[in-house]
């Protein structure tokens, strides 16, 4: 999200009296975040950008009856997880194998930076392997578990916030998100020399 | 405190939001459960690695705005450029008909155009009748709102009228070959569902126009006819149905989340096909 674009109130008011200039703002101001999140969701650059492009589809459609009960940021949220539940959806009702998850394990390639300073090759080394362990823990959760996790932990979205996002009471949002922290620890019981210096 | 109790307390612990009772009862059972302690000090060590999501993941990629506007081109169904196919809808503002709003709907005004007229920059269209050598009877979406198109190559009469009561709200004489364009908006709080009959061809189409109101996510039955308004009531959208028989019964479940899934549901229980689109959605006979 930028500064350079006014005030999303603003946009949405105009979009919603049909400024196309508008509505055009409102997306280049939050399609950079919207891909972020969407991209930690999925690691695939093309379903990210699915992702966004159908969510704004959806924005599109709803930004009529939006009536400001929430932060557009947070509705935006909202409906990105749904496409990134609905397109894991359809994906599981059509096997495939996906081709980075295979070159992923073939060459350990991991696109993600970690860090911009320059630590030394070894130490570069376990930070690569850790995220790369981390992020595939992190994808066998099942899709509701993970949003929670990207929505919180890389996100930094607030309890309140993923609980106005998901529709949810806050505190189921703290105990889902507790059983999900507690599901990726067992997936990661088998590395813990890995992150024990972490 | 068992070690399944414990693990609801994990996250709370770490983050020093647990009351103080509960607090000292975890701490008693750190310190006197091996394996509870074992699993928490696993625990924070997942919550530190977590802490590493907040790096950046990578660059948008360059082309990620002109696909998000294809994809928006691609759904409204528009041959314009990606700038001019963003229009939302919006009702057409009316005055002194307000004794119109006992039926719902009301037809504002019409005019003809010729038929080869360019209808470039105007905006998501769905196109109800068939085939083509059929009469066009045609709802899209404008920046100023609804706009039904009638077009065929006879001439002849066009009835609007309100399907509740059978009450005509208009008629239209048309000439061979003319398109006639009429505005349509709805002033009441809930949809109406229109007749739009081409007399002399024995053409029938139903269009239900959302009113003010939105409603919220619900079940019902009723007509097929009910179930158009009840999607354009809950969607806030314009629904086409094409049937023999609006009175065929239906039943239904409508939520703003995964409305596609359950409107085709319900129409396909209904005997209908669902043609969704992002602006006018289409019902019609399997």
């Amino acid at each position: 999200m930028s500064d350079q674009f006014p005030d999303d109130h603003i946009l949405i008011e105009r979009s919603q009296k049909g400024d196309r200039d508008a509505f055009d703002q409102l997306i280049r101001k939050h399609e950079a975040r919207a891909f972020q999140y969407a991209m930690r969701l999925t690691h695939r650059p093309d379903e990210a950008s699915d992702i966004v492009s159908e969510a704004f589809v959806r924005v599109f459609n709803a930004l009529p009856s939006f009536k400001f009960q929430s932060a557009f940021g947070t509705w935006l949220y909202r409906i990105l997880t749904n496409c990134y539940l609905d397109a894991r959806k359809k994906e599981k009702s059509r096997p495939s194998v996906s081709l980075e998850t295979v070159l992923k394990s073939s060459d350990g390639v991991v696109e993600r930076p970690i860090e911009d300073t320059k630590p030394d090759p070894m130490t570069q080394t376990a930070l690569l392997e850790r995220a790369k362990t981390l992020e595939e823990a992190i994808e066998k959760l099942p899709e509701y578990q993970r949003a929670m996790i990207t929505m919180y932990h890389a996100e930094g979205l607030a309890y309140e916030e993923i609980a106005a996002a998901l529709d949810l009471p806050i505190g189921t949002v703290k105990s889902r998100l507790n059983r999900a922290r507690i599901a990726l620890r067992e997936l990661l019981a088998g590395h813990e020399e890995l992150f024990e210096a972490s | 405190m068992n070690l399944d109790k414990a693990r609801d307390f994990f996250s709370d612990y770490y983050e020093g939001a647990l009351e103080d009772g509960l607090r000292s009862a975890f701490e008693a059972a750190l310190a006197n459960d091996p394996e509870i302690a074992f699993e928490y000090r696993s625990f924070e060590r997942t919550m530190k690695a977590l802490e590493g999501l907040k790096a950046p993941v990578t660059e948008a990629p360059s082309d990620l705005h002109e696909r998000i506007q294809a994809r928006l081109n691609e759904r409204m169904g528009s041959q314009s450029r990606p700038a001019e196919i963003i229009v939302l809808w919006k009702r057409v503002a009316l005055s002194g008909l307000a004794a119109a709003a006992i039926i719902g709907a009301i037809l504002t005004y019409s005019h003809r155009t010729s038929a080869s007229t360019s209808t470039a920059g105007l905006t998501p269209t769905v196109e109800i009748q068939p085939t083509r050598s059929a009469p066009r009877i045609d709802v899209r979406v404008t920046p100023s709102g609804a706009m039904l198109s009638i077009s065929s190559d006879e001439g002849g009469t066009v009835r609007l009228s309100s399907l509740a009561d059978g009450k005509a709200l208009r008629e239209i004489r048309r000439r061979p070959n003319e398109t006639t364009e009429t505005p349509l908006s709805n002033d009441g709080a809930k949809a109406v569902v229109l007749s739009v009959s081409l007399v002399e061809q024995d053409v029938v189409r139903y269009v239900a126009i959302p009113g003010r109101e939105t409603d919220p996510a619900g079940t019902g039955s009723g007509s097929v006819a009910d179930f158009a308004a009840a999607i354009a009531n809950t969607l806030h959208k314009i629904v086409v149905l094409r049937t023999s028989d609006p009175s065929r019964k239906a039943d239904w479940t409508l939520s703003k989340e995964d409305s596609d899934g359950q409107i085709r549901d319900a129409a396909s229980k209904a005997g209908l096909v669902y043609e969704p689109s992002d602006s006018v959605l289409g019902l019609a006979d399997r």
